[in-house]
């Protein structure tokens, strides 16, 4: 047996079970004060990486809750990654059934989900997506840094009290090629509809948005969707969502 | 725009994210070169990914890890030390240094620097792993010295600095010798630094680190690299470079971060203590050549 594995495994039980363990204390030896300041610096430096992941989710849920969430997550999870970045995800993912189940405030799951995409779009690797300019009869090119997610509530807007939509909403987040400022740009159904069709990257934008028409049951574009349409292609262009189309080789 | 200083000489900076915007934008004479902690620009973009090309600009950077602890039983990600081998070719890294510790277990990380038992086994396990990181990223190993707050298993002999002697004869690698930290250790544990630094193998010195610490009412000092240096690193880093000559020292500050002419106030008193301490240790060496 390795005496350096077994105080290893004691040292990661007495930093993470949700209390430590006389046995695991014993095993290390010593003042017993002593080892409890490791414990409390490898806890309080991951508590504070989560609060600064997930401000206004922390917020919201208030101290002890969220408290009670990583330790949690500390005991049953442990972290599982060398970038201590990461942890946030780790804890979103965790937490989230629970959250997401929680009738007292029924927008939680979206936020936390929204600032944890936030947090890892922040730290995403620069990705080269080549374009020119955008060409309606071809596909488009979409900036690579960026992550969707579904929401019922818009809590970028207010993550105190937000009204629940009437529809899902899809939130696109980002960075600008080459920027570091994160950007939400929210989606209606419809717009969720034609920004994933454009997502193709077989299908020219003209064939998205029939397939769209095709998905609403209808025959022909109304003048009103052809306008928010190029509305929202023209906005998503200047938001570098769009980057352009592929480069004719 | 200054030129990139090629040689890691004198005093650095740790490129940290609180200090980075006014850091790359007066880029300041007095820092020769910054540490960077690689964890925080492996497979990353963004902000980090800007200030990293930017310090490139200007200065050397020194890679310090915080993740390859060698101390850990656990083998090495194989794609983990791709992706670090990748960025220290990208930064031109003289060298790796990275913890005399252990941060991880059986795939949990526990994101600090844990301590080792003193033992022939931690010795053997230390060795693997430096073979391995060095033979991964094809270039210098440096292991660090860190504080610690009590000792896992009974003494089995081996002070601190013997036990480090023996990890560095072993692995047959480098030392960063974090001047801090034997100050930490000796106030704990109540030992005298100086016949510590003394009898090292100052040939593996590589780098140097100096950092402030707390002091808690029961006299224990907590090793937080947020307070500025006391007097007694201070004086112990003169003893160091009197002994070891010129080496790259880096003033850590990873908390309660002051502004930066604070900071510089403090690598100005090191540049007095480091020319004066190395201009010692050339005399001595030439009184000795004279001998």
């Amino acid at each position: 047996m390795s005496e350096l594995g077994d105080i290893q495994r004691a040292f990661a039980r007495m930093c993470f079970d949700r209390a430590p363990a006389d046995a695991d204390l014993d095993r290390l030896h010593g003042e017993r004060e002593r080892w409890l300041i490791y414990r409390s610096m490898v806890r309080s430096r991951l508590f504070a990486m989560m609060r600064s992941g997930l401000p206004k989710t922390a917020a919201l849920l208030g101290d002890e809750r969220f408290d009670a969430a990583v330790a949690d997550y500390l005991e049953a999870h442990t972290p599982r990654t060398r970038f201590i970045r990461e942890v946030v995800h780790e804890l979103v993912t965790h937490a989230l059934p629970e959250w997401e189940r929680d009738p007292t405030l029924p927008h939680l799951g979206d936020l936390a989900r929204w600032e944890d995409t936030k947090w890892r779009v922040g730290a995403m690797e620069e990705r080269e997506a080549p374009a020119e300019e955008l060409d309606f009869e071809r596909p488009a090119v979409i900036n690579p840094v960026l992550e969707t997610l579904e929401v019922t509530h818009r809590v970028d807007k207010d993550h105190l009290a937000p009204p629940t939509l009437d529809e899902p909403h899809l939130m696109l987040v980002y960075r600008k090629p080459g920027g570091s400022r994160l950007f939400t740009y929210v989606l209606n159904d419809v717009g969720a509809r034609l920004f994933r069709a454009w997502c193709a990257p077989d299908r020219s934008c003209a064939d998205g948005v029939r397939a769209v028409l095709e998905g609403l049951g209808r025959d022909k574009p109304t003048p009103r969707f052809l306008e928010g349409m190029a509305s929202v292609l023209a906005d998503l262009v200047a938001q570098r969502v769009v980057l352009g189309s592929p480069p004719r080789l | 725009m200054l030129p990139v200083m090629n040689e890691v000489e004198g005093i650095g900076l740790g490129l940290r994210h609180d200090l980075a915007e006014e850091l790359l934008e007066r880029r300041p004479d007095e820092v020769r070169w910054l540490e960077i902690h690689p964890e925080n620009y492996v497979a990353r973009g963004g902000l980090f990914a800007q200030n990293l090309e930017r310090a490139m600009e200007t200065w050397r950077l020194v890679p310090h890890g915080l993740s390859l602890c060698l101390g850990t039983v656990t083998p090495f990600d194989p794609a983990y030390k791709k992706q670090l081998a990748a960025l220290l070719d990208r930064v031109g890294a003289p060298w790796y240094s990275d913890h005399l510790c252990f941060a991880d277990v059986d795939g949990s990380f526990l994101h600090d620097l844990l301590p080792l038992p003193f033992s022939k086994e931690t010795v053997q396990t230390v060795k693997e792993r430096v073979d391995e990181v060095q033979q991964a990223i094809g270039r210098p190993v440096a292991v660090e010295n860190i504080s610690f707050y009590a000792d896992p298993a009974p003494r089995r002999g081996w002070t601190e600095p013997e036990f480090l002697c023996e990890v560095l004869e072993a692995a047959d690698c480098k030392l960063l010798l974090d001047v801090n930290n034997v100050y930490v250790n000796s106030v704990n544990h109540g030992f005298d630094p100086e016949p510590y630094i003394d009898m090292l193998p100052h040939e593996r010195v590589v780098q140097m680190h100096v950092a402030g610490h707390f002091t808690r009412k029961d006299a224990l000092i907590i090793d937080t690299h947020g307070e500025p240096v006391c007097d007694g690193v201070y004086a112990l880093l003169e003893h160091t470079l009197e002994r070891t000559g010129p080496r790259p020292v880096l003033l850590e500050r990873d908390q309660n971060i002051p502004p930066l002419d604070e900071l510089l106030g403090e690598v100005r008193q090191l540049t007095e203590i480091y020319e004066r301490a190395t201009a010692r240790h050339a005399e001595l060496r030439h009184g000795d050549a004279a001998e």
